[in-house]
């Protein structure tokens, strides 16, 4: 029964896109993914129309909660995830089209700095995105004090309120995150303890000659200036 | 309720209760049995009810337990949030319905998945209850994100098996509910028919309990079904038993209305209120029974002055004991009496006291009375003490109770020698056995009135020294509580008896002198009436004859006719004669000239024929019919002249006393130890006044056939009298044939 169901669902929704078309996946992580209506969506999300508008590709856009945006781009032909920290356990999953840049996985907290990793396990709650790379490198290295949460605007407003006492996360997305929920303490943003690249994916059945393509416009859009520019649009 | 039987239910018997006893009992278990019953139809009814809203409830359950999670799962599969997928079905597993649940997206993975399979009795007890088909629910998920496309399925496993758990678990505790309850209606019942039946039992039973009632138990048990138609038997009998109660009772207020004495009820608590008062209270104290109900008895002690009897009376109450006393009271009408006051005690069957009932008498004018007995007795005491007669009592079993110092003065013994002693210690001896039964049957008979011992004879006391004392005894008996006893007053009449005794001595000698005379003038005038006939009648023949003779011309003197005249007189002259002996000899006799006979051996044939040949020369009689017997030859001793006197009185009254020639027969005899000598004739027999007066001189019998023949009445005193001067014995006997015998009896050896 299950199979069967399991059938029609491909069947239904694995159907050859139109061509020249592709789905942009995106989700909540400002300023990288912002929002999928109105003029900022978020730097990354402009890299990649960027891109496909300079390969006379047509895109539409929607935003998903993380995992189903990242599972949807898994398992579709046709979908691009326009951000996604890359990491040994997504590497298999996905085919990575280029880089955009990378980010600073930073300690957040409201008080003093937490600059290492020592002085982050002896907190009480660090709040950490579920699945994310912070969540996979911090869980490596042994924290069992983490508080894991699907979206990053309830670790903003937990840390607001004081009900953790840190937040792991990227440090552009908390800044812009903090700054999005329009709380008025001032966040602190601790020593960087890791750097992580940021990459536009599909997913494994994405034709080939268009990842290529993709990953050669965006190399472009990185020598120009174009990326850069399109990122301090977001984070000046 | 004397002549009723004992049943068993009776005063202080425990046989009844036990009946009680089972009456609870049986009670106890009718409610316990009752309220099991109902206890299980209603747990058996609630477990239906609860099996049957079991299963509708675990399908409305499962239902609502899937469509509230379906929007929660819906946002874990639309967000692949495996976290809040798992709290999912951790909540749904929680729930009552399900023991399996999961959670899995649009992609066909799965997000969570959590199972808690049932085994054993509870998955037989699954398939019973519940079926197989309603295990499974698959519910399809959508997001709003996601248009009408598929987010994922949320899949449910409906666990009968917890369902029908739960359910037995309900229905075991509904069942042990269901005892409790019941128990608890049990006690409930119980309480109420304890309450409502038992007690009231329990309590009408004491009630006849208390009343004293005898139930025939044993024959209740026999005619009865069970113990409420036994407490029926035993109402029954406790009406008839009441009925007979208030008659009594009625018949006890109208006994105590009627009470010579004042009787008064009153109920112990602390200030003794009266409850009751006869009418003979009323007339002693002027309070009439309303006026004083509720009272308590000081009413009657009002300005009473001295209280110690009061006070008395108060303390024994106070106490619980009965009382005694005599204390002044007043009456309505402000006068006071003297009241005897008994209080006794009714008690319950505890032992605790009820009322008091007190009875009173007015003993205003005994208590006077009593005085003046006091004294009475007081002066009896020292006359007593005083007496110049010696005065003792003597009780029922003839002991000396009572002994006075003029008793101990004529008897010689102290009072404390006297006391206790049997009252023969003043007895003389041989006096002493009549003297136990003169006064056993004195005492026995129940006399009651004084009685003198000494009225028809002389009584002698007996002294310590052993003096014999004339005394004369008056008794009277009396009664001291019921116990009999005799008062002797004594006096001594030593003197009087010494006297009377003289006295009786002249007396006696004057009556016998008196009975002489009189036989003497007696005697005399018979010899003056005789001799004015027999002396007179030879005297005038001779005179008369002898006068003819002498004045008869000698011419005409025939004489032969003389001759018979001569004869004549000289017949008379000897009849004259003989007569005159015969006065000469009862002279004699009566100067004693004859009491010395002298005595000798004697023939008798030879005696007998001179007495015959003398009486018929002396009579010139010819009679030839007398006999002489003489078969023993009779030799006997007497005084011969005497004996010849003694038979020709004999002979001579035969003959004259029996026709001619009839037979006279002079008969000689000898016995063992008496000479026998008998005249017996064949004439016309002895008279018994002759034989009642025989001897007694100039008596003669009043019969015609006896008067006819001349006589003077001495010949049978002559004969007596001579008889008796020799020792012997005379006597007539009259013969049923005719004629008469004269017996003289001599002893043989004349002494």
């Amino acid at each position: 029964m299950k199979t069967l169901i399991l059938s029609a669902w491909l069947v239904i929704f694995s159907v050859a896109p139109a061509v020249g078309q592709e789905r942009l996946i995106g989700a909540y992580y400002p300023p990288m993914m912002i929002s999928a209506v109105g003029e900022r969506k978020g730097f990354s999300v402009d890299i990649v129309a960027e891109a496909a508008r300079r390969l006379g590709r047509q895109t539409t856009l929607s935003f998903l909660p993380f995992k189903r945006a990242m599972k949807t781009v898994e398992r579709s032909n046709d979908a691009i995830q326009v951000s996604l920290f890359r990491n040994p356990s997504r590497e298999p999953l996905f085919r990575w089209l280029a880089r955009t840049h990378s980010e600073e996985m930073v300690f957040l907290t409201t008080g003093a700095p937490v600059d290492t990793l020592e002085v982050g396990r002896a907190l009480g709650t660090i709040g950490v995105e579920r699945g994310s790379g912070l969540d996979a490198l911090l869980s490596g290295a042994g924290f069992t004090n983490l508080d894991r949460v699907d979206r990053p605007e309830i670790n903003a407003l937990k840390l607001e309120q004081g009900r953790i006492d840190a937040w792991a996360l990227a440090k552009n997305t908390a800044v812009s995150t903090w700054s999005e929920m329009g709380f008025e303490r001032r966040l602190t943003v601790g020593a960087t303890l890791s750097a992580a690249d940021v990459y536009v994916v599909a997913g494994r059945g994405f034709p080939e000659h268009l990842a290529t393509e993709y990953a050669r416009v965006i190399e472009e859009m990185q020598q120009d200036g174009t990326i850069s520019a399109l990122i301090q649009s977001y984070t000046n | 309720v004397a002549d009723e039987p004992d049943y068993g239910l009776v005063r202080g018997s425990e046989a009844g209760f036990e009946k009680l006893s089972g009456i609870a009992w049986k009670q106890a278990r009718l409610a316990v049995l009752i309220a099991l019953v109902i206890g299980f139809l209603f747990s058996a009814l609630q477990i239906f009810l609860d099996f049957q809203s079991a299963r509708d409830q675990i399908q409305i359950e499962t239902r609502n337990a899937v469509y509230l999670m379906t929007d929660a799962a819906s946002e874990a599969a639309y967000r692949l949030d495996d976290s809040l997928a798992k709290k999912i079905v951790e909540s749904l597993v929680q729930t009552t319905a399900f023991d399996a649940a999961r959670i899995e997206d649009d992609f066909g993975d799965m997000l969570a998945e959590l199972e808690e399979a049932a085994t054993g009795f509870r998955s037989f007890a699954s398939q019973i209850l519940l079926s197989e088909a309603d295990s499974w629910i698959v519910q399809p998920l959508y997001h709003p994100h996601l248009a009408n496309a598929l987010a994922g399925n949320l899949t449910v496993h409906v666990d009968p098996t917890i369902a029908a758990t739960n359910f037995l678990e309900r229905a075991s505790t509904i069942l042990l509910s269901g005892v409790v309850k019941s128990l608890a209606l049990a006690a409930l019942l119980f309480f109420v028919f304890s309450r409502t039946v038992t007690q009231r039992i329990s309590d009408a039973a004491r009630r006849l309990h208390r009343l004293s009632i005898k139930i025939d138990a044993k024959n209740a048990d026999r005619s009865s079904g069970d113990e409420l138609d036994w407490l029926e038997v035993v109402a029954q009998r406790a009406i008839e038993r009441a009925k007979q109660q208030s008659e009594r009772a009625r018949l006890a207020e109208a006994a105590l209305d009627s009470a010579p004495c004042g009787v008064l009820i009153a109920r112990a608590t602390d200030d003794f209120p009266i409850v009751y008062a006869n009418k003979t209270f009323t007339a002693i104290t002027g309070y009439a029974p309303e006026e004083v109900l509720g009272q308590n008895c000081r009413t009657l002690n009002r300005d009473i002055q001295r209280q110690d009897g009061i006070d008395y009376v108060a303390a024994a109450l106070s106490r619980r004991e009965p009382v005694s006393v005599v204390i002044p009271n007043r009456r309505k009408d402000g006068t006071e009496f003297l009241n005897r006051l008994n209080i006794s005690m009714v008690r319950d069957l505890n032992g605790d006291a009820t009322h008091f009932v007190g009875t009173q008498e007015d003993v205003t004018e005994e208590v006077a009375g009593q005085q003046l007995i006091r004294d009475t007795q007081k002066e009896l005491a020292a006359l007593f003490e005083a007496s110049p007669d010696p005065i003792l009592t003597v009780g029922e079993d003839g002991k000396i109770r009572s002994f006075n110092p003029a008793a101990e003065r004529l008897f010689g013994y102290t009072r404390n020698e006297a006391l206790g002693q049997p009252v023969e210690l003043l007895v003389p001896d041989e006096a002493s056995d009549a003297h136990v039964e003169l006064v056993n049957g004195y005492v026995s008979a129940g006399k009651s009135a004084p009685w003198s011992m000494a009225k028809s004879q002389t009584v002698y006391a007996q002294t310590k020294q052993g003096n014999r004392v004339a005394v004369s005894v008056s008794l009277a008996p009396f009664e001291v509580q019921g116990r009999r006893a005799i008062a002797a007053m004594v006096h001594d009449i030593s003197e009087v008896v010494s006297a009377r005794e003289r006295t009786s001595e002249l007396m006696a000698d004057l009556a016998e002198k008196a009975l002489a005379a009189e036989e003497a003038n007696g005697a005399k005038s018979r010899f003056l009436a005789m001799m004015s006939h027999e002396l007179r009648t030879p005297l005038n023949a001779i005179i008369g004859f002898s006068d003819f003779i002498l004045h008869t011309p000698e011419q005409k003197i025939q004489p032969a006719k003389t001759r018979e005249y001569l004869t004549d007189i000289h017949r008379s002259a000897a009849d004259l004669l003989l007569l005159v002996n015969d006065i000469l000899e009862v002279s004699r006799i009566d100067l004693g000239e004859i009491d010395d006979l002298e005595r000798s051996e004697v023939p008798f044939r030879q005696l007998a024929q001179r007495c015959v040949k003398e009486f018929l020369s002396a009579t010139h009689n010819a009679h030839r019919g007398i006999d002489i017997e003489d078969p023993q030859s009779l030799i006997f001793t007497c005084n011969e002249q005497a004996m010849v006197r003694i038979i020709i009185n004999l002979v001579s009254n035969s003959v004259k006393y029996s026709p001619n020639e009839s037979k006279v027969i002079v008969r000689g005899g000898i016995d063992s130890h008496s000479s026998i000598i008998e005249v017996e004739d064949f004439g016309v027999g002895v008279p018994d006044e002759i034989i009642e007066n025989l001897g007694v001189p100039f008596s003669r019998s009043a019969s015609p056939e006896i008067r006819r023949q001349p006589g003077t009445g001495l010949g049978l005193s002559i004969v007596k009298s001579l008889t008796e001067r020799q020792n012997g014995h005379f006597e007539m006997l009259r013969k049923e044939t005719g004629g008469s015998i004269a017996r003289i009896i001599l002893p043989v050896d004349g002494s």
